[in-house]
């Protein structure tokens, strides 16, 4: 065990609440690991990003958060991990409950083939709503991904016409409109093209500004533009973890500093 | 109505449920088969012929006039069945053409059986005068098969490579002699894996060859083209339609055993032609 | 050896047009044959056309008397295939969910072989059954004089089309590309929220093409029906009383071609319910051909 891993992220005075924390996670595909020994908290405001070489385990541990990953057969969790307050794998939560909280955003945009604002609407189950209420979420959600100037005048569309980017932020905004607690996303960008991304990254920061975003990217320069928070996985484990000026240029870690700068991991 | 949650128990208890039921229902149906026909089967009941209209005595004649109907349809179909395929992949280059070929045999596969007995019965027995003639029962079970097959063989065609044809006519053969050459040869596991499951299905086919091919007892060896056989299918209807008569109802289930017995067979025979073959013809 | 010495003349080979012959004979034959069966049966539908049409629409069925009433057949293969229908499609449906959501690739596995086997009996197996053990069931479970009803019928036909709807349907639902289960699921919907509004719309194309399959087996089927529907030529009373005996098109055709006479108003008011026959499910396969075919929905993610 490298003493990297029991690092923790409070390491900036402003953090003091906490999202997520992990303690001494992991995660077993049958007999081979996958992520282990992951000691972590995540801070209750900002932006966290989860960076790593391919094959890490970034996006298996985003998945574990919000529990999609339970449906993957052969999968098996040890260690805790805890939501605010609430250990998630304990047996008293409710995970349907809990992926209705903590929103998600998956890499390849996929919206339903139905129209815009029924997608919008998608995830709002058993609550009861009037039509002005459905309107009004609609359009904060809308607005809130930055996407009611495009769509405001054809809501009623089928959400499929949309561009990729777009549908994207249509993915974005269904989300938001469950008024989640947490935000994860799994390499947002990287199916959409780059205006797009700056679009989603300029989402981020402001997201960041209410509640918790966690995200998962391959590319460090989006990293350095995005995050209040970087936590640097590798081959499971987690090297080190900390705030971004700390991450990218004052880092004792030589593997921090050759992956950040360099882009180079040989772990 | 009610809450999500309850609604999720709900569902989830009626696809168990569902589940149960399709699993009851085959177990049934495998277990009826299974014990009854073990019951009622032995080398004697195989080998000697029936006597008192099927309720005593065995099989032998129904068996023998089964297999000889249906090879005989597969040798008939067989070759249509290729002909029709390199027609319908190396000549036949609008995509309309195909598509409507493709649906005049899905037409075919599904027109009910009874239809083809009364077709036959019509064309062959009344117009053609042939008379109960296994041989027109064959014909009419290899008109069944030829969709299976055909399709079979169209889609192993499918799968050969656009290189070879390239490389061949690049070569200078004729259109003839690359299906003769390269795209025959690379397909036959489609047309022997299709003609398999075809002579499967044909054998336990009842309404089309009932009016035209067979008799429901005294049928022996034919001794030409025009004379009735007796098959299986034909001799466990005769049996269910006496129920009543314990003894009768004993033959029909060992008869029913036998005759899966053999569709089994014929199914084992495709899943490994197309193992086999395809390893072959991949070499 | 000299290569001067081979002639390299190429002779034009007269096989090649013999071969090419016989391929697009077989061809025609193939797309022919569907097209001649009906103009066959066309063909012998005159007699009863020229002197009898007007019985043909009424309820009563008796050659004797020249009435060759075919509503009875037409109502009992209709009724028979609702029956079976409405005990196939959703057991097959519910049982497809369970198999392919439960992800399992070795029960997935296992129940597709079993469904193999199944769809490989007989039909006249199918009717064994049928007599030795539903009918004497459902007689034995109503107390009823005789189990050979429409109920008994469309038992025994939700039975023999169950294997055709749960491999499809369960193909349909397999079909579903995962990652719209998991946005779903990410929205925090429940497993049935999931499976009815995005695996099913996305499916039901594909679901609607197997019942249509399945029911143009059910209208086909001959030999179970015959052996347990007891061949009663009349409407049953009250009209949806499945407790009746009753008489499809096929058993129909099944019980009497034999007895009818070729070329008699008997012989020719069986075929023309025949054609009648083949003309419907030829239309059903057509309809679910061009939903299996129709063009591929637009691509709404890369």
């Amino acid at each position: 065990m490298s003493t990297a891993q029991h690092l923790q992220l409070v390491t900036d005075t402003a953090v003091q609440e906490t999202s997520v924390s992990m303690d001494d996670f992991g995660v077993w595909f049958g007999d081979s690991c996958i992520i282990s020994g992951v000691t972590a908290k995540l801070p209750a405001r900002g932006v966290s990003v989860l960076v790593g070489p391919s094959g890490a385990g970034k996006s298996t541990l985003l998945r574990a958060i919000n529990r999609i990953s339970d449906d993957t057969a052969g999968l098996a969790i040890k260690g805790s991990l805890s939501f605010q307050t609430e250990d998630i794998y304990a047996g008293c939560c409710d995970v349907t409950e809990l992926r209705a909280r903590i929103g998600m955003v998956f890499q390849k945009p996929c919206v339903f083939p139905r129209s815009i604002a029924q997608n919008v609407l998608f995830g709002l189950r058993g609550v009861k709503l009037t039509q002005a209420q459905k309107r009004d979420i609609v359009e904060s959600a809308l607005r809130s991904a930055a996407l009611w100037d495009d769509v405001h005048a054809r809501l009623g569309e089928r959400a499929d016409t949309l561009s990729l980017g777009q549908q994207q932020r249509l993915c974005i905004a269904r989300a938001l409109a469950l008024k989640p607690d947490m935000l994860l996303m799994d390499e947002p960008t990287a199916s959409v093209d780059p205006v797009s991304a700056r679009t989603i990254e300029a989402l981020m920061r402001d997201l960041g500004k209410t509640i918790p975003v966690l995200t998962v990217t391959h590319n460090l320069a989006q990293a350095k533009r995005v995050a209040d928070y970087v936590m640097f996985l590798c081959d499971g484990q987690l090297v080190e973890a900390g705030a971004k000026d700390h991450m990218f240029s004052k880092s004792a870690l030589e593997k921090t500093q050759t992956y950040l700068c360099e882009e180079f991991c040989d772990c | 109505m009610f809450s999500r949650a309850t609604n999720e128990h709900i569902f989830a208890a009626a696809t168990r449920i569902a589940l149960f039921i399709s699993v009851s229902i085959l177990a049934f149906l495998l277990g009826a088969i299974i014990l009854r026909g073990i019951q009622a089967i032995s080398l004697d009941f195989l080998f000697t012929p029936s006597r008192s209209f099927g309720s005593s005595g065995g099989i032998a004649y129904q068996i023998l006039g089964s297999l000889l109907i249906v090879l005989t349809a597969g040798i008939i179909a067989a070759p249509i069945a290729l002909g029709a395929s390199v027609y319908r992949s190396e000549y036949m280059k609008s995509q309309r053409a195909r598509r409507v070929f493709d649906l005049m045999l899905y037409g075919l596969n599904g027109v009910p059986s009874i239809i083809f007995g009364l077709f036959g019965l019509i064309l062959f027995v009344n117009i053609f005068g042939t008379g109960l003639s296994w041989f027109v029962g064959a014909i009419i079970l290899a008109t069944m098969m030829l969709p299976t097959a055909t399709l079979a063989t169209v889609n192993a065609m499918r799968g050969i490579d656009k290189s070879y044809r390239e490389n061949a006519f690049a070569l200078g053969l004729t259109r003839e002699q690359t299906a003769l050459r390269i795209i025959i040869p690379q397909s036959l596991h489609g047309l022997v894996t299709g003609v398999l499951i075809g002579l499967a299905r044909a054998i336990g086919e009842t309404a089309p060859i009932m009016f035209i091919a067979t008799a429901f007892s005294g049928a022996t060896v034919p001794a030409s083209l025009h004379e009735p056989v007796a098959t299986l299918p034909t001799h466990i209807l005769a049996l269910a339609q006496q129920a009543a008569d314990p003894a009768a109802l004993k033959n029909a289930w060992g008869a029913s055993f036998t005759l899966i017995a053999l569709v089994a067979l014929f199914s084992l025979a495709a899943f490994f032609a197309r193992a086999r073959l395809t390893a072959y013809s991949r070499r | 050896m000299s290569l001067a010495a081979i002639d390299f003349t190429r002779v034009a080979a007269p096989k090649g047009r013999l071969m090419r012959g016989y391929f697009s004979a077989s061809a025609f034959i193939c797309a022919s044959i569907v097209g001649l069966i009906i103009l066959t049966l066309i063909g012998q539908t005159g007699p009863v056309l020229s002197g009898h049409f007007s019985s043909l629409w009424g309820t009563v069925w008796n050659p004797n008397t020249d009435q060759y009433g075919i509503i009875p057949m037409l109502y009992g293969s209709i009724i028979v295939m609702l029956v079976a229908m409405a005990i196939a499609l959703p057991l097959g449906v519910l049982t497809a969910i369970y198999i392919a959501e439960t992800r399992s690739a070795k029960m997935r596995g296992i129940m597709k072989s079993a469904l193999e086997v199944l769809a490989g009996i007989p039909s006249i197996v199918y009717g064994l059954i049928g007599v030795a053990y539903i009918s004497v069931w459902v007689a034995k479970g109503l107390d009823l004089q005789t189990g050979r009803l429409i109920l008994t019928a469309g038992l025994i036909l939700a039975v023999m089309i169950l294997p055709t709807i749960l491999t499809l349907t369960e193909d349909a639902i397999s079909n579903v590309p995962e990652i719209y289960r998991e946005n779903a699921r990410a929205l925090g919907l429940y497993r049935h929220e999931v499976i009815k509004d995005v695996v099913l719309p996305h499916a039901k194309r594909d679901i609607l093409a197997a019942a249509l399959l399945a029911l143009g087996r059910a209208l086909g089927e001959t030999m179970a029906v015959m052996l347990v529907i007891g061949s009663l030529d009349r409407l049953p009373s009250p009209i949806f009383n499945l407790l009746s005996s009753g008489q499809t098109i096929t058993s129909k055709l099944g019980r009497e071609i034999g007895e009818s006479a070729f070329g008699s108003a008997h012989f020719s008011a069986l075929v023309l319910m025949g054609l009648i026959l083949v003309l419907i499910t030829l239309a059903l396969t057509a309809a679910a051909q061009w939903l299996i075919h129709r063009a591929p929905r637009e691509a709404n993610h890369v």
